[in-house]
């Protein structure tokens, strides 16, 4: 009796270790799964929008240059030939911009990576809403919310074209391989301020992003995962091929005041979008 | 002691059983639900995976599909009348309804003999499988002869046959490859887009509202005189097979939306109205100004970009996509018939493609130059007048009476563009010649030194000088407005009709015995003066043209330059000379086009004669039924014989044989200079229109004609512009399709 309830004890234990490990190595593959599946329709979107990009030399872009270098979390703003959000005649152009929302007192999406969808009318249909614009007229210019991580388009919140495209995804970076050299850099050095942009100097956008799986988000406050996203470098000029996720791995690796386990379910994905001649 | 039985043993060995197996259940379910998370994963990334590969595949299709085009550049380095054009396959047979703007489509037994013998096409058609392209889709862009004549649906007319599938191996494309190795297959269709309107510059607007009676918004004149395609009247475009034509309100909402902040449309889009074209400073001074530039000598626009202009926080637009004008057209309701003669994407090397001697001309003259040749010009515009013309201004003096020496009028001396001393010939030349070695280049066809023609070249750029010059235009101490060079050996001059210095009829200011020195020649009746910058390079036309030797008197018919006549030795004049400095430009129609309507539209409203100025010109502008037959006979002789440059429009403009183009040589010249501005042969401007499917074949398939099963798909219209001469790619733009 005494020998078949150790054997059972044992069993039991031996199961449940198993069932642990399972649950463990599920767990694991189910935050992988959840990050993936975070980064790739982010990726995806954003692959859909750069296939679409307006590359003309009379429209303005919001991209990184010398004098808008973006410490920390990165702002992007182009148009592109997709659709958009709550245009009243809808042409196909629409603004498109990323960034990190990082007003903490957004509880909604503070840390979320945010997707500016803004559908465009006709150019004349409307009194009031603003068609595409060439030079000399800028896109930050005429919609100011591309230059800010935390204003919005519209007051009405019914009518905001900012979505929430990545929930997990706290740090988002990008830089260019120049065409004219094939180096990875920050930015082209002609491109000194934004009217310097010539958005043919590159072949690719090259985007980072540092996302958290829900469960583990959940072991952080709002500002250690802004403090987090700061502690990962911004790319410099001169760094080779995922270097800077190497180097965002490893800054990872050296924080010490945060719960581990939240840490080490990080994911970092990186995708080069090109932007072809044509 | 026996030991009895346990009253239960088996409820506990199904207790440990019991306990076991939900462990396993709960292991098992925990498996499941991640494999079943992971295989979704899976499928998402293949999804992903796929679309990339797909993706990959489309641009190498692309890449040959343009390296084509370049071989065949490549291999004809002698450029002639048979392969100045892409060649033509998979094209209707005679007796069929034509597709103007079709070059090729991938199709079995095709020069590349990567064609296989599969229809993209669905079999049968009216029961399409997936991966299987419909004729309504390859015509999604309306670039063939719609089968309907109403609607927006764009199925092609009957005898279309969808392109053959180009099959992919991982040693390339294969036209009959093993059904196991086939990864992906790609079907193409290409357009000659540089043979369109480019809706980015071409139309104009129209006053009143839009019905068949509206005005055009701008004077008649500045239509009439052409020199850009914006001043193509898009009412000749037809948009259904029986008769229907673009409306007025097609056209404004169109040119409202394109060009909204300098002409300042009144009301919303698609519909806008202008002001009449007799309101000073309002839509027809804005558009004309902007296309024709202000002042009106020339332009350096070259409209690939929209204007920087800005009007209630809007700017100018341009259609960004071909999608783009089809969306436009949906929402503003014109007819979608329009679609096949209008292009969003051309470009032009604004070269001349004539050539004789060993001159590589690289850019056409601007004739805007012109307009430094003024009489006493200001000390500043010595050098671009030497640069340019090869001319120094030289004071007249006023003679004496005793003993009598003639005035000498204040006149040009010929020095070429580098020289100090008086020429006794044109100068040879290698690049960048000026005005006059440009002139003797078109007509006596040497770049070298050339003594024996200097009179009649230098006579003619003085004629021409006074076409364009007005009567104002006048040397200081004599007042004749007559343009007089001196040369190392005597002396050129033009021709004006009204020239106070002219001895007769009025008494000369400066009469005998010492008279004047030389005298301006008679005035001609019936010589039609501009007095005005030419809009065009056909307008040289208006131009005295002396035989060789001596300047004879010109009445009573004066011999202007020949820019009609099939064997015209002027002609050449016409491929270099520009109205425009653009090294490169947009909205130049190709010469070749087999679009009847859209040399149609561009000859329609243009001025017969320099006289029907006016609210009701006589006679009349060409109106669309005459322009249409001209274009008819004009495109039949491109067909059978392409042109080699704007050279040959005198050629083609010997074919149209139907009023009102016969009734002089004045009238006869409105095809050249409707044409020779907005015309060229050296850019090939092609459509690629272009479907990649990557699959496979199910395992066991022996057969290609077997369902091919489609993992992903991507189409692509790509447009680029090619150079002939050189293969050199000028610009291109891929437009992804969203279907």
């Amino acid at each position: 009796m005494l020998v078949a309830i150790s054997v059972l004890a044992l069993l039991v234990l031996l199961v449940t270790q198993l069932v642990n490990n399972a649950a463990s190595i599920t767990t694991l593959g189910n935050q992988r799964i959840d990050a993936d599946s975070q980064a790739r329709p982010l990726f995806e979107r954003m692959a859909l929008d750069f296939a679409h990009l307006v590359k003309r030399s009379d429209v303005s872009y919001y991209l990184k240059t010398a004098a808008t270098s973006m410490a920390g979390n990165d702002l992007l703003g182009f148009y592109s030939a997709v659709q958009g959000y709550y245009p009243t005649t809808p042409s196909p152009i629409s603004v498109i911009a990323f960034r990190v929302n990082s007003d903490s007192s957004n509880s909604t999406a503070h840390n979320c990576l945010e997707r500016m969808g803004k559908g465009l009318d006709w150019n004349g249909a409307s009194p009031v809403n603003t068609p595409v614009v060439f030079l000399p007229l800028t896109l930050h210019g005429t919609w100011p919310s591309v230059t800010s991580s935390s204003e919005y388009d519209d007051p009405d919140s019914t009518r905001r074209t900012y979505e929430i495209i990545g929930p997990q995804v706290f740090r988002f970076e990008y830089y260019y391989i120049e065409k004219a050299t094939g180096h990875l850099v920050s930015y082209p050095a002609a491109w000194t301020s934004l009217p310097a942009v010539a958005i043919k100097d590159v072949s690719a956008i090259v985007v980072a992003v540092a996302v958290i799986d829900p469960k583990s988000k959940v072991l952080l406050s709002n500002s250690q995962i802004a403090t987090l996203g700061e502690r990962l470098p911004d790319y410099a000029s001169g760094w080779g091929p995922g270097e800077l996720l190497a180097r965002w791995q490893s800054a990872l690796d050296s924080i010490t005041n945060v719960p581990r386990p939240a840490i080490s379910s990080i994911r970092l994905y990186e995708r080069s979008f090109p932007i072809s001649d044509r | 002691m026996t030991c009895l039985p346990s009253a239960n043993p088996a409820p506990r060995r199904g207790a440990a059983l019991i306990i076991v197996l939900a462990f396993v259940v709960l292991l098992s379910g925990l498996v499941v639900a991640y494999l079943t998370r992971a295989g979704a994963d899976r499928q998402l990334a293949q999804a992903s995976f796929q679309d990339t590969k797909s993706d990959l595949l489309a641009r190498s299709a692309l890449d040959i599909v343009v390296a084509d085009f370049k071989q065949e550049i490549a291999y004809g380095t002698v450029v002639t009348a048979a392969n100045i054009q892409p060649r033509r396959w998979g094209v209707p047979l005679a007796g069929e309804t034509p597709f103007p703007n079709l070059i090729r489509r991938s199709v079995q037994g095709d020069p590349t003999g990567r064609t296989s013998s599969l229809s993209s096409g669905p079999a049968p058609s009216a029961n399409p499988k997936r991966g299987e392209i419909t004729s309504t889709r390859w015509n999604s862009h309306y670039l063939l002869p719609r089968a309907s004549s109403s609607g927006n649906d764009s199925a092609p007319v009957s005898n279309f046959a969808a392109p053959d599938w180009v099959l992919v191996t991982l040693q390339g494309p294969n036209s009959a490859p093993a059904p196991s190795s086939v990864i992906g297959r790609y079907a193409y269709a290409v357009y000659d887009e540089g043979g369109l309107l480019d809706a980015n510059v071409a139309g104009f607007p129209y006053h009143g509202s839009p019905s068949s009676s509206a005005t055009p918004g701008l004077p008649l004149s500045d239509i009439g005189r052409k020199g850009s395609v914006a001043f193509a009247d898009l009412r000749a475009l037809p948009t259904t097979a029986s008769g229907g034509f673009l409306s007025t309100g097609g056209i404004n909402a169109v040119v409202g939306w394109r060009n909204y902040a300098t002409v300042h449309p009144y009301s919303t889009f698609p519909n806008f109205t202008f002001d009449p074209p007799t309101l000073a400073g309002g839509t027809g001074t804005r558009f004309v100004n902007y296309f024709a530039g202000n002042p009106q000598v020339g332009t350096s626009h070259d409209f690939t970009t929209v204007a920087a202009t800005t009007y209630l926080d809007r700017t100018d637009q341009a259609f960004i996509t071909r999608s783009e004008l089809i969306e436009l057209q949906q929402e503003a309701g014109f007819g979608a018939g329009a679609l096949q003669h209008l292009g969003t994407f051309s470009r032009e090397r604004n070269s001349p493609t004539w050539k004789a001697g060993t001159a590589p001309i690289t850019q056409r003259f601007y004739i805007a130059n012109l307009n430094l040749i003024k009489p006493n010009p200001p000390l500043a515009r010595n050098a671009d007048i030497q640069k340019y013309f090869g001319l120094k201004w030289v004071d007249g003096t006023a003679g004496t009476v005793s003993p009598p020496t003639p005035a000498v009028p204040g006149h040009w001396q010929y020095l070429g563009s580098s020289g100090s001393a008086m020429q006794n010939g044109i100068p040879a030349f290698t690049t960048d010649p000026e005005f006059f070695q440009v002139l003797n280049y078109a007509i006596n066809r040497t770049n070298g030194s050339d003594v024996a023609h200097i009179l009649t070249t230098l006579s003619l750029g003085a004629a021409l000088i006074d076409q364009y010059d007005d009567d104002t235009a006048a040397d200081p101490l004599t007042g004749t407005t007559t343009t007089m060079i001196e040369y190392g050996g005597g002396w050129a001059v033009g021709l004006e009709n009204t020239d106070p210095a002219r001895p007769s009829p009025s008494a000369s200011p400066f009469p005998p015995p010492a008279g004047m020195s030389p005298t301006p020649p008679p005035a001609i009746s019936t010589y039609a003066m501009l007095n005005r910058p030419f809009r065009n390079v056909g307008e040289f036309g208006y131009a005295f043209r002396t035989a060789a030797g001596p300047t004879p008197t010109p009445s009573p018919n004066p011999k202007t330059l020949d820019l009609f006549s099939a064997p015209s030795p002027d002609a050449p004049i016409l491929d270099l000379f520009t109205y425009n400095s653009a090294a490169v430009r947009s909205g130049i129609v190709n010469l070749n086009t087999q679009n009847v309507a859209v040399v149609t539209a561009i000859l329609t409203g243009a001025f017969q004669t320099e006289q029907n100025i006016g609210p009701a010109p006589s006679p009349s502008p060409v109106a669309s039924p005459a322009a249409k037959i001209a274009a008819t006979n004009f495109v039949s002789a491109t067909m059978t014989q392409a042109a080699l440059s704007r050279a040959e429009i005198t050629r083609l403009s010997s074919v149209v044989t139907n009023p009102p183009f016969t009734a002089s040589e004045e009238t006869r010249e409105t095809i050249a200079r409707a044409l020779a501005e907005v015309t060229q042969t050296r850019t090939w401007g092609l459509f690629v229109d272009l479907i990649t499917q990557t699959g496979r074949y199910p395992p066991g398939t022996t057969n290609l004609t077997q369902p091919f099963v489609v993992e992903a798909e991507k189409r692509y219209w790509l447009h680029i512009a090619l150079d002939r001469l050189t293969g050199q790619v000028i610009d291109q733009q891929l437009e992804a399709v969203s279907e």
